[in-house]
């Protein structure tokens, strides 16, 4: 700063008074908000809590995708060491349609995530790109978990299924 | 400018840049939207509805050309000068239509008094000036950027700043002088 000044430290003191900050009306920010929002500089926040809080929500989405997957394999791998299955295991393979452990733990693994979709699904705040890439990576993982060595055909079949289904967010519907 | 919520002020440009981020936008406007108020209220005479308007033009402009921002400055003075040239066009456009400001304001309008004169006086003062004076003044003595500074932001040349610089000052101790602070009775 130039220091020509012929102010005096009364002048000085005074214009330091002067305070720095005013809180301008919120329908100011909201209108900034709403109009970067209209030219694409910023995308929506998925929720207003998880924006004010957490990460977004394909991350969110992607990891719950993969928790998924891993816990179908998981499942998959536990049964091969579990040996038999358990009455009521059967009783559900029967009523749920697979005949195989393999079977059922898939089916009920793919909805246990297709009921996470769904929900993402029905909720406005969600893009389609977000939902549409964790849809990408189940699939994925279900086609490369088809190619494992030692499964029983009806699971292969069901991973199979899982990997094709054309599903996009706007059908929201059930994945098996 | 690092706060213990939301990050430096890169992180939250990176983020807006990567990602659009809205809670990065809104960390970044709670943060200088303030200064900006004030400045952008000085800048146009007073008059809030104004200042409202040169701050939500000064945010946008910002925003769309954030990815060309340098960092050769601090984002709060670049945003600053983009809130002094959003207000300078619009004092052309009132100069130009010939309507003075109808609804002078200095906002929060405190009544402390220091060196004789109420805070308030000075406000009114300010905006009193003619806009020339006003932005060396208030970039000079109030924000304090340099007369090479001004001069740049300004297109004007130093000299030019200095001698705003000296008609105003004179101006306003003219004007505190002779017409004591009315609000002496609080």
């Amino acid at each position: 700063m130039t220091h020509d000044d012929d102010l005096s430290p009364q002048e000085r003191q005074l214009l330091d008074s002067l305070p720095g900050d005013l809180d301008p009306p919120d329908r100011v920010r909201e209108r900034v908000r709403e109009e970067l929002l209209h030219r694409g500089v910023l995308r929506p926040a998925s929720r207003k809590g998880w924006a004010r809080t957490g990460p977004r929500v394909f991350p969110w989405a992607a990891a719950a995708a993969v928790l998924a997957c891993v816990f179908l394999a998981g499942m998959i791998a536990g049964s091969r060491w579990a040996g038999p299955p358990v009455r009521t295991e059967v009783a559900a393979s029967t009523v749920l349609g697979p005949k195989t452990v393999d079977g059922v733990r898939v089916q009920a693994a793919g909805s246990e995530y297709a009921a996470v979709i769904q929900a993402l699904a029905e909720d406005p705040e969600v893009s389609r790109e977000d939902l549409t890439a964790a849809l990408a990576t189940l699939r994925a993982a279900a086609g490369q978990m088809s190619e494992a060595p030692g499964l029983d055909p009806e699971t292969v079949s069901l991973l199979r299924r899982l990997r094709e289904q054309d599903l996009y967010p706007e059908e929201r519907t059930g994945l098996l | 400018m690092i706060t213990a919520s939301g990050g430096s002020d890169a992180d939250l440009v990176g983020r807006i840049l990567r990602d659009g981020d809205e809670l990065a936008f809104e960390i970044l406007y709670e943060r200088h939207a303030p200064a900006m108020f004030r400045f952008a209220l000085r800048v146009v005479g007073g008059v809030p509805s104004d200042a409202e308007d040169v701050l939500q033009e000064a945010w946008l402009r910002g925003m769309e050309r954030l990815g060309g921002f340098a960092w050769s400055s601090s984002l709060r003075t670049w945003f600053f000068g983009i809130t002094l040239n959003t207000g300078r066009e619009l004092l052309r456009r009132r100069s130009r239509s010939a309507n003075p400001p109808s609804e002078l304001s200095t906002g929060r309008e405190g009544r402390a008094r220091e060196g004789g004169f109420a805070r308030i006086d000075l406000e009114r003062v300010l905006v009193s000036l003619p806009d020339d004076w006003r932005l060396v003044l208030l970039l000079h003595d109030v924000e304090g950027y340099t007369h090479e500074e001004i001069a740049a932001c300004l297109k004007i040349q130093p000299g030019t700043s200095r001698s705003r610089l000296s008609r105003a000052r004179a101006r306003i101790r003219e004007i505190l002088t002779t017409e004591p602070a009315k609000e002496s009775t609080t």
